[in-house]
């Protein structure tokens, strides 16, 4: 992987002293290539989609398609298993409103979910009376598989909805195996892939999973894109939650007849030049090669970890071993708050971190942590970055 | 804590005539309403000012920075003290200015920057004639400080160890010329001018000034222009002037006119107090460090 190529594809880290960028797990950076994919339609051939018949709208309906279907082959699904949402956040909801939960139905998630993968089951749960229930890691940060395997067994389970890799620590989650003992057992599997696509080859077939979403901007796409995938037949079977435009192929005073997936759950306008620029994002990272990106992260992570593992008071969040940890390194220095950190280093290094609970109020709060620094990888990011970043939190902790 | 209670002050005023510290000043109150009503602050603005200093701090050095960390409160509740202070002092001098004319209070004589010498005009330094004034250090020195001091001035002595340390550590390259500028809030600083210029015939001016700033309370604190004349006799007597001639001087009143025309050279330039330095023609106001006047003479 030719990295000072790639950067050369980044017009924001050219310059004598660029920035470094270490916040794609909430933000990535943006290729020249998406973004001309994206003003290319809107320069050229802005339309609505599917409505009017001229060249322009002709021309905004293919590449529309185009990139549903450039999307789809990236997943290993069909066209029409890909729906477009604005990001992860409305694909885990739109499931959550349209599939058949019933009182009683349990809902499985794990502890460090998103806040989007958290909220709207306790919502149902007052709303429905369903039960969601929360499985607590291993003391060794890991998923626990024998408990999952005994919570399942006991039956009553409708859903299991689990982030895929972590935002928290950058821990992946065993996917295959909890769709495996969920499917065993007759429970759909529904996977919050947000910060496992842009560095993961995530098969949708060959994992089996039920129901996937994830979102562009953390895939070098643009914001306000996401896909949820479905099962054809689970999103057959699946009423929509927003209706109107777009969603029926006919109506009358009396009546409607929804369109069939995906179109039924894209209603109004869409965001056509997002997707558009999403299917270029997906196409950049699988030229590159996903294998080589998780790679060269990792290889960065072990570079800062070892660097600041031995700092007296600093505490990385999650597995010791950076491997488990992909391209993140989330960590809490004992004497300094986080957001000072990340400020100082934003104002006086040019690093850019996030800091604080990452949208995972509930696992911080359940152990009384305040916030975490957190450190995330791409495939942009170099090796002198990260020895820049081990010499500046150094120099930090030598503040205290 | 502390910079809340600033925020709601300095963006509260702000705030008054800027939408844009609006926010920030609504962040303050809520701030310190919630310190009053005994919740804890929800604000991150101590937070934010001390990461922005310790940043700051950093570019210098890490010393610095771990000591700004480290002490941030402190630090701030000082910079709250000073302020109120500074205010409160400002207050003070603009009150008195408007009062008595003079920021120091009605009976002071002390340096007041409001104050304007009346018959100010513009002029540049290299029109003021330097004939007869005294000189010290190498004539041909390619860097000349001209310095506009007044004898009886507490800070044109204290400005007087430093320009003896930049002539001894630079004897070549730098020279020091003495322009008079008797300020007129000291009462015998004209009259230690002409007795400096009587000295100068004599070739002992540098004796004579030496020794007024060693004793200069003994001037400041004649009373009368007999008495002060007496004190400054015995100053010249003990820096090894023939008395004779200086009391010539001083009756015949020859120096009167040179330190005339270096009053008006100093009004002229806007000059507003002593010691001012003019290095090549540029500018220091007040008694100067050593590493500064270093640095004025490019060292």
């Amino acid at each position: 992987m030719d990295i000072a190529r790639i950067r050369e594809d980044f017009d924001v880290l050219k310059g004598d002293k660029p920035v470094v960028y270490f916040d794609s797990a909430c933000m990535s950076l943006k290729p020249v290539q998406v973004i001309d994919k994206m003003n290319e339609a809107y320069k050229e051939y802005t339309a609505c989609a599917g409505r009017s018949s001229h060249r322009f709208g002709s021309r905004m309906s293919d590449e529309y398609e185009n990139a549903r279907a450039v999307i789809a082959r990236s997943l290993g699904a069909k066209p029409g298993e890909v729906v477009f949402t604005r990001n992860t956040t409305e694909g885990l909801n739109l499931v959550s409103n349209c599939l058949e939960l019933k009182k009683g139905e349990i809902v499985v998630t794990s502890d460090r979910e998103h806040n989007s993968n958290l909220v709207p089951w306790q919502l149902l749960s007052d709303r429905k009376g369903i039960v969601h229930k929360v499985l607590p890691s291993s003391p060794d940060w890991l998923f626990d598989l024998d408990a999952f395997r005994v919570l399942i067994n006991r039956g009553g389970v409708k859903l299991v909805s689990v982030v895929f890799s972590s935002n928290l620590d950058g821990y992946s989650l065993p996917v295959r195996e909890i769709i495996k003992i969920s499917h065993e057992s007759g429970a759909l599997v529904m996977l919050d892939a947000a910060q496992a696509m842009p560095h993961k080859k995530v098969n949708v077939r060959e994992l089996d999973a039920d129901f996937v979403a994830f979102s562009g901007h953390k895939m070098l796409g643009p914001y306000g894109t996401g896909v949820l995938y479905g099962k054809a037949h689970l999103l057959e079977a699946l009423s929509p939650f927003i209706v109107g435009g777009e969603t029926v192929e006919n109506t009358t005073y009396s009546g409607h007849s929804f369109l069939k997936p995906p179109h039924r759950f894209e209603a109004g306008l869409q965001n056509y030049s997002g997707s558009i620029g999403l299917a270029a994002a997906c196409e950049y990272l699988d030229r590159v090669g996903k294998e080589n990106i998780i790679r060269h992260e990792i290889r960065l992570n072990r570079v800062i970890s070892e660097g600041i593992s031995s700092i007296r008071g600093l505490r990385i969040l999650g597995p010791e071993d950076a491997v488990q940890r992909g391209g993140i390194i989330s960590f809490t220095l004992e004497g300094m708050n986080h957001h000072e950190i990340a400020m100082i280093l934003d104002r006086n290094a040019n690093i850019m971190v996030r800091s604080g609970q990452h949208c995972v109020h509930s696992w911080f709060n359940s152990r009384g942590i305040e916030g975490s620094v957190r450190a995330s990888l791409y495939l942009y990011n170099t090796e002198s970055e990260a020895d820049l970043f081990v010499r500046e939190i150094k120099k930090l902790a030598g503040l205290r | 804590m502390v910079f809340c209670i600033i925020g709601l002050v300095v963006f509260g005023l702000l705030g008054i005539f800027s939408a844009k510290y609006r926010g920030l000043a609504s962040e303050s109150f809520n701030c310190v309403f919630r310190m009053a009503t005994f919740r804890k602050c929800e604000s991150t603005f101590d937070q934010r000012a001390r990461a922005h200093s310790t940043a700051l701090a950093l570019r210098v050095s890490p010393l610095m920075a771990k000591i700004v960390f480290r002490h941030f409160t402190l630090l701030s509740w000082m910079l709250v003290i000073f302020f109120i202070s500074s205010s409160f002092a400002i207050g003070l001098g603009v009150f008195n200015y408007v009062s008595y004319g003079n920021c120091n209070g009605p009976d002071s004589s002390g340096f007041c920057p409001f104050s304007q010498i009346p018959g100010a005009r513009s002029i540049s330094v290299t029109e003021v004639s330097l004939d007869g004034s005294p000189v010290r250090g190498n004539a041909s020195a390619p860097v000349n400080i001209i310095e506009f001091a007044c004898l009886q001035c507490p800070f044109s002595r204290e400005a007087q160890p430093a320009i003896t340390q930049v002539l001894d550590a630079y004897p070549e390259h730098v020279r020091l010329t003495l322009v008079f500028f008797p300020l007129p809030q000291h009462n015998n600083g004209q009259l230690a001018a002409q007795a400096g210029l009587c000295a100068h015939e004599q070739g002992k001016f540098w004796s004579l000034h030496d020794a007024i700033f060693l004793r200069q309370h003994i001037i400041n604190n004649s009373v009368g222009d007999k008495q002060a004349l007496l004190n400054i006799r015995e100053l010249a007597s003990d820096s090894g002037i023939d008395l004779d001639t200086f009391d010539e001087c001083i009756e015949s009143g020859r120096t009167r006119e040179k330190v005339r025309r270096d009053y008006e050279s100093a009004v002229s330039l806007g000059l507003k107090g002593t010691p001012t330095f003019f290095i090549n023609g540029k500018k220091l106001t007040g008694p100067q460090s050593f590493r500064s006047l270093k640095k004025g003479i490019g060292k």
